[in-house]
């Protein structure tokens, strides 16, 4: 246990630089979670949607995230990939019990049927807006006798969190073949923060991870040499 | 190409310039390619290096990196632990090792599931998944 704690103390120390000692940047590969190959088509099913609209008090029910997140993972995916995009966010979910979901294997079966696809793709998302207001003690200069005094000021925020599953589901066999959970959190000064500029704040900090199951992606990362 | 024959040409005009006959002088050479992005040429200088001297932890730790720029993983898997064997105690070594097997781990993981958009069907991938990198052993003291 020790010597784990020791190691583990070891690999988050920074390492100071010294002389004859440089960083260098390289840029790595991420692959893609499936390969699948040029005009492989690809339906976007309906999400499911954690705490839908009409049970929400928030702000979060002003935003129709099923249509904003379909949209645009379509123009996405049909950018970035080599896939042939079908959009199937019109069709009706059986259930909203995600597992249940997952084991219908005769529902994404029909689906794919129905639209001409190989795979598709699916999921649940859950979409919160925090907003906050609280007290921060701030340091304070006073111009009048020189001394440093400490405040009490208000601090307003808003954050917005969007948390996703997205699944892959084989369209001949109805099996699930790829999931993934992709998480983020954006926090932004001042209360009221307008609800879509934030779900799209957060789904660009996730783009690259949700392309990377279809797509490689890059990554960079320091490593050390020595002269 | 242009900066590669600009690099060698400052080098050759250059009097006082590295000794290639030993390690150090060819890490340098290499060195200074490196930091001009020109990995192929830094790579060819740390094997020389380590040619010379095969238990120089550092030309070691080097030639790992410059490997894992040109995406060949496995070479440099064993260049890094070369040179945790030569080098323990390194903390240059240790920390290029632990970011390398934290990259690589989720690397392998990621073994690509060929899927046919026609038939449909899985195939196996085309290489088999290696063995986690080992850990050399600790020297006690």
């Amino acid at each position: 246990m020790r010597r784990f704690a020791i190691a583990a103390a070891l690999l988050l120390a920074p390492v100071p630089l010294f002389a004859g000692v440089f960083e260098a940047t390289l840029t790595l590969p991420v692959r893609p979670r499936l390969a699948l190959t040029e005009g492989t088509h690809l339906a976007i099913a309906p999400f499911v949607i954690v705490v839908a609209a009409e049970d929400r008090i928030d702000r979060a029910s002003r935003v129709d995230v099923q249509e904003e997140f379909s949209r645009y993972l379509k123009k996405k995916l049909e950018k970035e990939t080599e896939l042939e995009i079908i959009d199937a966010s019109s069709a009706d979910l059986p259930t909203s019990d995600v597992r249940e979901l997952a084991a219908n294997r005769d529902f994404w079966k029909s689906i794919a049927a129905k639209n001409g696809a190989d795979y598709v793709l699916t999921g649940a998302i859950d979409f919160d807006i925090e907003d906050k207001a609280g007290y921060k003690t701030e340091e304070y200069t006073s111009p009048v006798d020189g001394r440093t005094y400490y405040r009490q000021v208000l601090v307003e925020s808003t954050g917005f969190v969007f948390d996703i599953v997205l699944a892959v589901f084989d369209g001949d066999t109805g099996e699930k073949v790829a999931e993934e959970n992709f998480r983020d959190f954006k926090q932004f000064d001042g209360r009221n923060y307008d609800e879509l500029m934030g779900l799209f704040e957060n789904l660009r900090s996730m783009e690259k991870q949700i392309l990377s199951i279809f797509v490689s992606q890059e990554t960079t990362s320091t490593r050390y040499l020595f002269d | 190409m242009i900066s590669t024959f600009a690099l060698t040409l400052a080098l050759a005009g250059c009097a006082s310039g590295p000794d290639t006959t030993t390690a150090q002088g060819q890490m340098t050479i290499g060195s200074r390619a490196a930091r001009q992005g020109l990995w192929r040429e830094a790579m060819f200088r740390y094997r020389k290096a380590v040619q010379i001297e095969p238990a120089n932890a550092m030309a070691l730790s080097n030639l790992g990196v410059a490997y894992e720029s040109e995406g060949d993983f496995e070479n440099a898997r064993e260049a890094y632990l070369k040179a945790l064997q030569s080098d323990r105690a390194n903390p240059y070594i240790q920390k290029n090792y632990s970011r390398f097997s934290e990259f690589y781990q989720k690397y392998k993981k990621r073994e690509p599931k060929v899927l046919d958009g026609e038939q449909g069907t899985e195939q196996a991938p085309a290489t088999e998944t290696p063995k986690p990198p080992a850990v050399p052993e600790e020297k006690k003291p």
